[in-house]
């Protein structure tokens, strides 16, 4: 579980990017953050795993340790939180078996960089591809792969972490609708069955309201909703997509249908 | 809807022949600009006596040389091989060691990767220095120090390759796309196998596609080396040139030739395949 303390993150003095959270994230099985695009939701992922640093506030780990103490925990931290992005962020030219194997290097010492990566690693590697699905793809290079693929990889790096989180930052923003919902039903098997949490963010309520057991609603950089996906009504719809025209009635219509 | 040359009302017309105005005065910036470089081109013609009635007369002279140079003299025509091949190994094992010189100054000099600040700036000036004194330069100042010789002249390319590669090699660096390297910060990775596993990968076919590059440029400025008396097949060159010996010099040219092309070719296959996904 993380913790976030009264986190603020500003860009610039006119850009508030979070603006005084509270918020644990990783107490629920799966945590939706929904929200328009510009409320904050990559910010928070990003903050919550140490990549962005909070000008305010506190991130704090699950025995209540702030997660940049030193960089030992920072490391520990990042371990334990496995991270899906949005562009997959897959090293292109490597394999899919390496790029996964790549999930392993937390674990890694530094002599690795002149060894290869031990056998066990590669074999757990291994074993991660063939949970999403894709060991036939293994020697592949990930750019030849498709969207929905290689985002399967991307989430078989983040299991080779071992980890009991993960964060997703709009894991399915540039997949069609049914690579999306297939993305979102393996991330929702492996906090069934691999008793990993996962937060994911998302701007599409339908998806949101079919996965999600817990809902945090974002808007401008504040947290206008948290609770249970039963308690997501149109009232509460329309906090969160406040101000952005196109989204909000989208999300309203959806809900209504 | 409106007259020809009137679109709005008298007010917004005076606004937009006032913005078409200010686009005029681009104009002038122009012609100052095209100015300037008259000028430094009429600077260049005065300084270098450019005198084109001198090549009209040297023209039947170049002529002349060549009607003398038939038929090509063969007689020696091992040791100009032997130079040939001087100079191609010349400015491999000078590039070569170019390339370990390199190595540390392009980790310094990439912004993206370097472990001091403190050092960028430095190692940056290293390599403008390295690069703007010419491979010819530094084999003369080899020749002086450390003697006539191929060896010279492979110092000579290895110093000022080392801040070509450099420079080259930073850029690829630093263009490369951080966000698989933010992804593998994201897993707990120490820096240096984030670099290892993300960064390499990305960027080994494009620095060894430069490297390439600069070992064929190395070949054709190899060929000069010895008229400073730093090996390879320039020396025969000088000889034949000082004699007026031109049955001579027309295999030798030859030679450059075959041996810069297939050299060329041979880098073009090979970068060629570096770059295919």
């Amino acid at each position: 579980m993380i913790r976030l303390e009264h986190v603020s993150v500003e860009f610039a003095a006119d850009r508030t990017a979070l603006d005084d959270i509270c918020l644990s994230l990783g107490k629920h099985r799966f945590t939706v953050l929904l929200g328009p695009s510009g409320a904050g939701k990559s910010t928070m992922l990003r903050v919550a795993n140490g990549l962005v640093a909070p000008t305010r506030g506190t991130v704090r780990n699950r025995h209540g340790i702030p997660i940049d103490a030193t960089r030992s925990t920072l490391k520990t931290h990042r371990r334990d939180t496995g991270m899906v992005f949005q562009q997959h962020h897959l090293v292109g030219r490597l394999s899919a078996l390496a790029n996964v194997v790549n999930g392993r290097l937390g674990r890694l010492g530094r002599i690795h960089a002149l060894l290869p990566p031990p056998q066990r690693d590669r074999l757990l590697a291994l074993a991660m591809l063939d949970r999403v699905g894709l060991l036939d793809r293994a020697y592949t290079p990930a750019q030849q792969l498709s969207g929905g693929e290689q985002q399967r990889v991307g989430i078989a790096r983040a299991l080779a972490q071992e980890p009991s989180l993960i964060l997703a930052d709009e894991p399915v923003a540039s997949l069609d609708p049914a690579t999306a919902a297939q993305i979102l039903t393996l991330i929702d098997t492996l906090t069934r069955h691999d008793g990993i949490r996962a937060v994911v963010s998302l701007h599409q309520v339908e998806l949101a309201t079919r996965f999600a057991d817990w809902i945090v609603g974002l808007n401008q950089g504040r947290i206008v909703f948290e609770g249970p996906t039963s308690k997501l009504d149109p009232a509460v719809l329309d906090r969160i997509y406040q101000g952005s025209t196109p989204e909000r009635e989208q999300a309203l219509g959806r809900a209504a249908q | 809807m409106h007259p020809a040359g009137q679109f709005a009302n008298e007010a917004d017309n005076a606004r937009y022949r006032d913005l078409l105005g200010k686009e005029r005065s681009k104009g002038g910036k122009r012609l100052a600009v095209a100015a300037a470089v008259l000028v430094f081109y009429a600077f260049c013609i005065a300084v270098s006596n450019v005198e084109p009635a001198r090549l009209i007369d040297g023209i039947p002279r170049l002529f002349g040389w060549l009607a003398r140079s038939w038929p090509p003299d063969l007689t020696d025509f091992d040791a100009v091989l032997r130079a040939a091949a001087e100079t191609v190994a010349i400015a491999t094992l000078g590039t070569t060691l170019g390339a370990i010189i390199a190595i540390p100054l392009t980790i310094l000099a990439s912004a993206n990767v370097t472990p001091s600040r403190t050092l960028y700036w430095p190692a940056r000036s290293i390599l403008n220095v390295l690069r703007s004194i010419d491979t010819f330069v530094f084999a003369l100042l080899f020749v002086a120090a450390v003697g006539l010789g191929p060896f010279s002249g492979i110092l000579g390319v290895a110093f000022h390759v080392a801040g070509s590669i450099a420079k080259l090699w930073s850029e690829d660096i630093e263009a490369v796309d951080p966000r698989p390297l933010e992804a593998l910060t994201a897993t707990g990775s120490s820096r240096l196998l984030v670099l290892r596993y993300g960064l390499l990968p990305m960027v080994l076919p494009g620095l060894t596609s430069t490297l390439l590059y600069m070992w064929e440029f190395n070949i054709r400025s190899s060929t000069v080396l010895g008229l400073v008396g730093a090996g390879g097949i320039g020396q025969q060159l000088k000889n034949a040139v000082d004699l007026l010996d031109f049955p001579r010099l027309v295999p030798i040219i030859a030679v450059i030739l075959v041996m810069v092309a297939i050299c060329d070719g041979l880098s073009a296959i090979l970068r060629r395949r570096l770059v295919a996904p």
